[in-house]
């Protein structure tokens, strides 16, 4: 009886929620049904914009998802790493670790691409260096401008946000569960996998959520590191201004979100699927 | 100032805006103003109030400035169109824009006797036909640029005669492009369909443009996102040569320790000016006058060179500038600058014949983008 008269406590966060979220989704979905024609608003309802998504920008979208899938693989995988040797091998120093990962995010994200720029380029610290030590003897020129680029520079970006999340559901896993499995004979792996990982799974896919969806969304990085490089936010954001094409751009927001629901909920069903004993 | 003024110069450079701004945008806030006799309301680029606004002449005029920059071209129309006549003085379009504020009955004709400058300004901008609309002059132009090929002569000796020439295997992923949508396919246009008016393509003209700047993608390492970057990549011995490109990247370049020059290639390239602009029913036309008037003076010209490094209008103060200040920009034989780049204006915005508007523009050029 107490908690049903409590209700009510949540509605300030239910009107922000529905008021900054669910209007403007719905919002979204409405007008992704509508259309431009010469700069005039038509509301007479089409399936024009999707038609429009699948044909021209399925290739860009296919490519956006999988550098998304890629660098969220990649930094779920490091983070769960860090997490780990944070939670279990640093002792004393755990703190000092989270630390340094909490100090990355000052750093600032703009700041953060120009330093690879300077890192990858030409004449940048990485081939000056190579080619100092006689490795090479002329720049590589693939480090800059290609998707490694694009894709190094995000997990750099996002890799506290994968560290967060898994590292708080370690914290989770007390001592004595570990030694307990040790001590009923499990090795490294058994532990590993039957223990640690499947206690982390809300922290593991948390992480890979937040990257996905940052990486999925980004269209500076490309745009600074990637040379020729489009991502999907690349051709979305001009809808939005210089093209004044709102109803399709809301339709490939909209395509693209449905995309990455279904990415995460797929790799939530693996990462479930491998922690079963 | 300069990495602030290379931030202007991306944005007022990226006229990649289709007018629909006006459909949607409805009614567009304006900062509510408390109006002394003469706050004259200015709507423009950043940077571009600095040479009426750098010294005592606004003080001395009795003049105050309420400052509202803008992210584009469109702003323009949308504010104007918004609920701003009446209330804004003074807009900062660039020239193609002309004809339609005019169409739009959004500007007012500029009473020359006003604007004595005037008579300093070089004839070719003085005179260019974008401006002057039924015979009467919209504009007050004062400054202007161009798109040229800029090459890092330590690797490249003799600069190719044509653009078509970056499609030599021996430029392969040496070329560096700006993703500028207006002046890349403005180029595009003259060098793959061979036409005079790159403004005015047909579908398949249109198709051409696009097809040719892949190609000249895929030539390229990098697609930049602003001026600065371009001449970072250039700067950085990333890329030698670019497609597109300002004459004002010389000097970034030596600000980085890097000397690069810049040529006209023989199809020509595209070349913009801006101007202030009267807005109908201005509530301080004395007080505009002066600004306009005053924008072009050497003073204000002299400023606009030396702290913005943009291109000027006014004879005198071409003259008056530093040596190296000078050597930014053909001044010499501008004269014959219409030969090398020209000031093509705009594509329609409304449906016009069999011709292409500037939204199919942009929808076209997401296949550049996408390729």
């Amino acid at each position: 009886m107490e908690s049903r008269s409590n209700y009510w406590l949540v509605a300030p966060s239910a009107l922000v929620f529905v008021a900054l979220f669910i209007a403007p989704m719905a919002f979204f979905v409405v007008l992704s049904f509508w259309q431009v024609e010469y700069f005039e608003l038509s509301t007479e309802p089409t399936l024009a914009n999707y038609r429009d998504v699948f044909v021209n920008y399925w290739r860009v979208m296919g490519f956006t998802v999988a550098v998304a899938t890629a660098t969220a693989l990649l930094t779920t995988f490091l983070g769960f790493v860090f997490s780990f040797l944070a939670r279990f091998r640093a002792g004393q120093w755990a703190q000092a670790l989270l630390f340094i990962v909490l100090i990355t995010l000052f750093g600032g994200y703009l700041m953060k691409i120009y330093a690879w720029k300077t890192i990858l380029g030409n004449e940048g610290v990485l081939n000056s260096a190579l080619m100092a030590m006689g490795i090479i003897s002329s720049p590589i020129t693939s480090l800059l401008y290609s998707p490694q680029a694009v894709v190094l520079t995000l997990m750099h970006f996002s890799l506290p946000f994968a560290v967060l999340p898994i590292y708080a559901s370690m914290r989770g896993i007390s001592d004595a569960e570990v030694e307990a499995a040790r001590d009923l004979g499990a090795g490294r792996w058994p532990i590993l996998s039957t223990v640690i990982v499947p206690r982390c799974q809300s922290g593991i896919v948390a992480g890979f959520s937040f990257v996905f969806l940052m990486v999925g969304g980004d269209y500076v990085t490309p745009l600074l590191v990637g040379g020729k490089i489009t991502m999907i936010g690349n051709l979305i954001a001009p809808q939005f201004g210089a093209q004044f094409n709102w109803p399709l751009g809301a339709a490939m927001s909209l395509v693209m979100l449905l995309a990455a629901v279904a990415i995460i909920y797929l790799f939530r069903f693996l990462v479930a699927l491998g922690s079963r004993p | 100032m300069g990495r602030k003024i290379s931030d202007f110069a991306l944005t007022r450079r990226h006229f990649t805006q289709g007018l629909a701004a006006t459909a949607l945008a409805g009614t567009v806030g304006l900062p509510s103003m408390a109006r002394a006799e003469s706050a004259v309301t200015f709507l423009g680029w950043q940077g571009y109030d600095d040479p009426v606004a750098f010294d005592g002449f606004l003080k001395e005029k009795g003049i105050t400035l309420n400052t509202t920059y803008i992210g584009n071209n469109d702003e323009i129309v949308a504010k104007l169109r918004g609920g701003g006549i009446g209330q804004i003085d003074i807009v900062t379009p660039y020239m193609g824009y002309i004809p339609l504020l005019v169409k739009l009955d959004l500007i007012q004709p500029i009473d020359e006797s006003r604007v004595p400058n005037l008579k300093d300004v070089m004839p070719i901008f003085r005179n260019d036909p974008n401006i002057v609309v039924d015979g009467k002059l919209y504009g007050v132009p004062f400054t202007w640029g161009g798109g040229p090929m800029v090459y890092d002569p330590s690797v490249i000796a003799t600069p190719p005669t044509s653009w078509k020439d970056l499609l030599k295997p021996e430029f392969t992923g040496k070329v560096g492009m700006m993703d500028d949508p207006l002046g890349n396919m403005m180029i595009g246009a003259l060098v793959a369909t061979g036409t005079q008016t790159p403004t005015k393509l047909t579908a398949a003209q249109l198709e051409q443009t696009i097809d040719f700047l892949i190609e000249v993608k895929k030539q390229s390492r990098v697609v930049a996102a602003s001026w600065g970057d371009l001449s970072d990549a250039i700067a950085r011995g990333d890329v030698a040569i670019t497609f597109n490109g300002w004459e004002t990247m010389v000097k970034f370049c030596a600000d980085k320790g890097k000397v690069v020059k810049y040529t006209y290639p023989s199809e020509r390239t595209h070349a913009w000016l801006d101007n202030y602009c009267i807005a109908k029913d201005a509530p301080n036309l004395d007080a505009a006058y002066e600004l306009c008037n005053r924008v072009i003076s050497v003073e204000g010209q002299k400023r606009l060179a030396e702290v913005a490094l943009q291109a000027i209008v006014n004879s005198e103060a071409v003259a008056a500038l530093p040596e190296d200040i000078r050597a930014l920009y053909p001044y010499g034989e501008i004269e014959d600058y219409g030969k090398k780049a020209s000031f093509f204006g705009f594509p329609p915005v409304e449906p016009e014949g069999d011709l292409t508007t500037f939204s199919d523009w942009l929808k076209a050029y997401e296949r550049f983008k996408a390729a």
